[in-house]
């Protein structure tokens, strides 16, 4: 069988060539078979594609104005699977493989990049990809660390890229609750709860043989510090349970970034703070405070408890009303989509911003890891939300970004 | 109450450790995977007082130090470093700089520190690094934008090592400066290295102004690349004249990256000739451009685009007009509302239209004959409850459409407050159509208020008095109230001896939202009159037994009991398999090893019979679960042809012979 996956090695020896690489705009991208021409149509590639990311990219491909030509990922069964099964529904073989993402990026066929990578690996490859003309739809969370959000906006506004983070949920489960909220038949939001799951901890699995043939291993790890290869690092189980990068510092926020970025993402939208974030992050102490919290400068407050999102509200609490209407100044999808994929197809053709633009994700994550620093440093800090850096707090300062390992940087 | 004192000797062991200082020696040999001491470390580090942390930090630079120390140890000091490292421990952590796998650990500690002594550590290691290390070094300079290394990264960006030339020219492009720039425009680099040059020299270019940086835009725009929309944006704070020209060239053009990428520039940042001049090179395009180029002005938001949009409102391109619909109500404001207002379509964009005096101006609009309608559409979508009075005015319009739309905005806006002249003016219709109307906007405006039992005391007064039709209605509105009085009007319904309200009623009592309904539907199940009846008030009663939002597990239990005697159908075994766990006890155990020989129902028993074996063996060790009901449905699960339910099976076996 023709192995359809372009090795490593072979692109590093064509690098820079990047006219040498292959044109691939196929027939039927040119508007064939009764699909919408060109100026319409998306031609995309999905990188890092696990559950999530083979989820998403099934999503893209029933959206007739998508064709996907490209899938990445440093995980051979990953890799082979998605391709044969994209290849399977167009019915062509015009879908190639590639474990490197910078072969992906430098076609310039390509419009738009799914980045569904453990979490490690989001900034380096969208900023990568957006300074080669690519728009972008990343899974939350955003990030790993607060720096690299920022830089990612500013990428994006630099290079004129449409980016769109992924959480269904923000609207899908907890727009209406947001409706109500904002709706003023519960008078002003004073508190809102919203609890994710707990913070990562630092790796410390002893390494094991890499099994021939499946990973990887130093593309897996990229920019995140050496460690040896151990099935339970790159795992993608889900939760805290070690058994999986969500359990990890150094891949990972947890569930605090990772549910966060619904929930969090949730209450910052319906708390209309979304384009900025809390001046005062104070940890759980058993007394005064039950929960993690966040204070804002207009004197909400957003605790980390209570599953949530739950809104108190003068009024009390705010419930979904019998009929969703989306209040003026409370943001939504654009044009009719129903989810952050279609929103981000649509924004790609009309050049919106979509619902959840970077700036407004990359706010998102920055609570998240607000909280998982508050939570290792378990003192109260003190945040600038204009000038992203904490007050007074050396230490706290040294992790709003983190070293990347050589050759990565973004 | 183990894991409680779990925890007690941990903390008592980890204090003691701590006086010994065995944390630190065991840090300085540990191996990932042995023992506990880097997790003991980093709790030590997190318990202990920021005024303490020199002598954490001390300790630290001791293992960072150790000729014998492991690299797993290192490498976990240089992490807690990386928080509270000061210049003391520059020294130790610049010696790990040149080793592979170390240095980026080092790199953890030093890239971030505020301290000049940290670029002297990384611009001494910087020249006797093997090449594989300096790249990681080179990065760490560039982010921290160390001027005085330039010289020596300028010596390595035409290294032989590809990756190590990229990493400097990328490094002297994040330093930037006039050293910088006048370095990156003279290099001329492999072609493999062109991408990274690029980059240089739009991030050197960023921190320049004028004409220096200009210079470096260009040398940008002669490529053929992406990269020219950052050459554009940059060149807005440059050379605004300039850079606003080649923008509306690429408008007009033919690139559709470029095209795309500059339409998304024009939605963001703020030159107002920028603005104007897209705003004026509009006319100049054709359809499917003008749309593009009028949605980005619309949400660039500039109200200097207003005027020239205003005009395509009346655009015979559909995509044109509904580009300039939606632009015009993202800029606009209470002076925009009538002109959205004559656009039948705009109802849309007028209910996400900001600004204060929006919402006023549409309650003026009341007052004019042709804008009636749609202001009461936009008013409602828009969630407005300061336009019910005006409304109620309405109610009295000599036009029926403008009377029935009335009716609709205030069963949508009306509160509690209004309940009362509200259900006034509706039963006191006297045209059979406009009651309907009014009856409806009475039952919506219940069953959104936040007190239904109170509103609907107002309602069920008007019950007697009014027609069959509005009874229907409010027999309907009874099962989302679920107070007493509804219950009586339901009653009431159901002995009136007219056999369609005695339906309606049924049906009623069948969505009801509470479980004060509970005995009512279980003598309907067992004894109403006509089989469909019977139906409906057993489902009825299943649901409630699943969400009835006051009942106990038990009571739930003892619901689904008497619903499983009384089932017969498929459809309602299952539904009280669903039900099933809202209670998980015993009598749920015993229903589903029931349903479990049911292969009918066999696949949904099963997904229940795994759920429950999961919760009696995790969380409910302790409940008064049957050994023997739990034993014969493991056993039965055991069978399944689902592996994931047989391993639940055979674990629920193994603890209960524990």
């Amino acid at each position: 069988m023709k192995k359809m996956t372009v090795s490593r090695r072979s692109f590093l020896k064509a690098m820079g060539a990047t006219i040498a690489l292959p044109n691939i705009i196929t027939s039927s991208a040119l508007g064939a078979g009764g699909r919408p021409p060109a100026s319409e149509r998306i031609v995309m590639a999905g990188i890092g594609m696990g559950g999530q990311g083979s989820g998403d990219l099934g999503e893209f491909m029933g959206d007739p104005r998508i064709q996907v030509v490209a899938v990445c990922d440093v995980k051979n069964q990953n890799l082979d699977g998605i391709k044969n099964a994209v290849n399977g529904q167009y019915n062509n073989q015009d879908c190639k493989g590639y474990v490197d993402y910078r072969e992906v990026i430098a076609r310039p066929d390509i419009d738009l990049i799914l980045c569904a990578t453990p979490d490690h690996w989001h900034a380096q490859i969208t900023i990568d990809a957006m300074k080669r003309g690519k728009d972008i739809y990343c899974e939350k969370p955003l990030t790993l660390a607060i720096g690299e959000g920022r830089k990612m906006v500013e990428t994006a506004r630099r290079f004129g890229r449409v980016f769109s983070c992924g959480s269904q949920r923000v609207i899908g489960d907890y727009g209406a609750l947001a409706c109500a909220a904002r709706s003023g038949r519960y008078g002003k939001i004073l508190d809102v709860y919203a609890d994710p799951g707990g913070p990562p901890r630092i790796c410390y699995l002893p390494g094991e043989p890499i099994p021939p043939n499946t990973i990887d291993w130093d593309l897996w790890l990229g920019p995140a510090p050496w460690a040896p290869y151990h099935h339970f690092r790159c795992g993608q189980a889900y939760g805290l349970d070690g058994e999986g990068f969500r359990s990890w510092y150094d891949y990972s926020g947890g569930m605090m970034t990772d549910w966060g970025g619904h929930k969090f993402g949730a209450a910052l939208h319906g708390m209309g703070l979304d384009s900025t974030g809390p001046t005062e992050i104070i940890p759980p102490d058993g007394k005064d405070h039950k929960y993690l919290t966040y204070v804002f400068a207009n004197g909400m407050k957003l605790h980390v408890g209570e599953d949530g999102p739950k809104y108190i509200c003068e009024q009390g609490e705010a419930h979904p009303l019998h009929e969703t209407k989306v209040p003026p100044g409370l943001r939504w999808y654009e044009d009719g989509a129903n989810s952050p994929i279609k929103d981000l197809v649509n924004c790609v053709l009309s050049r919106k911003r979509p619902f959840q633009d970077v700036e407004y994700a990359h706010r998102t994550a920055t609570v998240c890891h607000l909280g998982n620093i508050c939570y290792k440093l378990n003192r109260k800090l003190q945040w600038d939300p204009d000038k992203e850096d904490f007050i007074g707090d050396a230490e706290a300062s040294r992790l709003v970004d983190r070293p990347r390992r050589g050759p990565w940087q973004i | 109450m183990i894991k409680k004192y779990a925890v007690v000797l941990t903390l008592v062991g980890l204090a003691a450790r701590m006086s010994l200082g065995d944390v630190w020696q065991d840090l300085a040999k540990y191996q990932y995977g042995e023992g506990n001491a880097a997790d003991e470390a980093e709790q030590l580090l997190q318990k202990t007082p920021v005024a303490q942390h020199g002598a954490i930090e001390d300790a630290l630079i001791k293992v960072v130090s150790a000729r014998e120390a492991t690299p797993d140890g290192k490498a976990c000091a240089c992490r807690m470093l990386q928080q509270i490292g000061t210049e003391k421990c520059i020294p130790a952590v610049a010696g790990l700089l040149a080793d592979e796998v170390l240095s980026h650990y080092a790199r953890l500690v030093l890239e971030r520190m505020g301290s000049p002594q940290a670029d002297e550590a990384l611009r001494t290691a910087l020249d006797s690094a093997p090449d594989k290390v300096k790249i990681g070094i080179l990065g760490s300079l560039g982010a921290r934008r160390a001027v005085n290394a330039v010289k020596q990264i300028t010596k390595l960006a035409t290294h032989s090592d590809p990756a190590v030339a990229a990493a400097a020219i990328g490094a002297l492009g994040k330093i930037g400066g006039t050293s910088a720039a006048q370095i990156l425009r003279k290099l001329k680099p492999a072609e493999s290295l062109q991408p990274v040059h690029m980059m240089a020299l739009l991030d050197c270019a960023r921190s320049l102004k004028g004409s220096s940086a200009m210079e470096l835009y260009q040398l940008v725009l002669a490529s053929p690349t992406a990269y020219r929309l950052d050459a554009l944006s940059g060149m807005l704070g440059a050379d605004e004249k300039k850079a606003v020209a080649l923008m509306v060239d690429f408008i007009k053009g033919d690139d559709l990256q470029m095209n795309r990428g500059v339409l998304t520039l024009v939605g963001g940042g703020k030159s107002e000739r920028l603005t104007k001049a897209m705003a004026a090179v509009l006319a100049t395009l054709p359809d499917e451009k003008q749309a593009a180029l009028i949605t980005v002005l619309g949400v660039r938001g500039d109200r200097a685009a207003l005027g020239s949009l205003a005009g395509y409102l009346a655009s015979t391109n559909d995509r044109v007009r509904t580009a300039a619909l939606t632009a015009v109500s993202k800029i606009g404001d209470e002076g925009t509302v009538k002109l959205l207002l004559s656009d039948g379509a705009a109802t849309e964009s007028l209910a996400r239209m900001t600004g204060p005096g929006v919402n006023d101006a549409l309650i003026q609009a009341l007052e004019d004959n042709n804008l009636k309608t749609p202001a009461i559409r936009a008013l409602v979508a828009r969630n407005c409850s300061a336009a019910v009075p005006a409304l109620f005015k309405l109610l009295n319009d000599g036009v029926g459409d403008v009377r029935q739309a009335a009716w609709a905005g205030l069963g949508s806006l009306a509160t509690e407050d209004e309940m009362v002249p509200l259900a006034k003016a509706a039963f006191a219709l006297k045209d059979e159509g406009e009651l309907s109307w009014g009856v409806a906007a009475t039952r919506n405006a219940c069953a959104h208020a936040a007190d239904k039992a109170k509103c609907f005391e107002v309602v069920a007064a008007y019950y007697d008095g009014t027609t069959e039709a509005a009874k229907a209605v409010i027999v309907e509105l009874a099962a989302q109230v679920g107070s007493p009085t509804a219950m009586d009007v339901v009653k009431k319904a159901m002995k009136s001896g007219n056999k369609e309200m005695y339906r309606n009623a049924v049906r009623s009592l069948a969505e009801w939202c509470h479980e004060n309904a509970a005995d009512e539907l279980l003598d309907l199940a067992k004894s109403a009159p006509e089989e469909g009846e019977r139906i409906l008030a057993l489902r009825g009663y299943i649901r409630l037994a699943g969400n009835g939002p006051n009942l106990n597990p038990d009571q739930r239990g003892e619901m689904l009991k008497k619903a499983a005697e009384l089932a017969t159908r498929a459809d309602e075994k299952k539904q009280i398999i669903s039900a099933l766990e809202a209670a998980h006890n015993a009598v749920t155990l015993i229903i589903v090893n029931r349903y479990m020989d049911d292969p009918a129902l066999r696949d949904e028993a099963e997904q229940y019979a795994a759920t429950i074996l999961e919760h009696i063996f995790t969380d409910h060790r302790d409940k008064d679960f049957p050994a023997a009901e739990v034993k014969e449905l493991a056993n039965k699960l055991l069978t399944s042809k689902n592996q994931g339910f047989v391993d639940r099976a055979k674990k629920a076996l193994a603890d209960l012979n524990k």
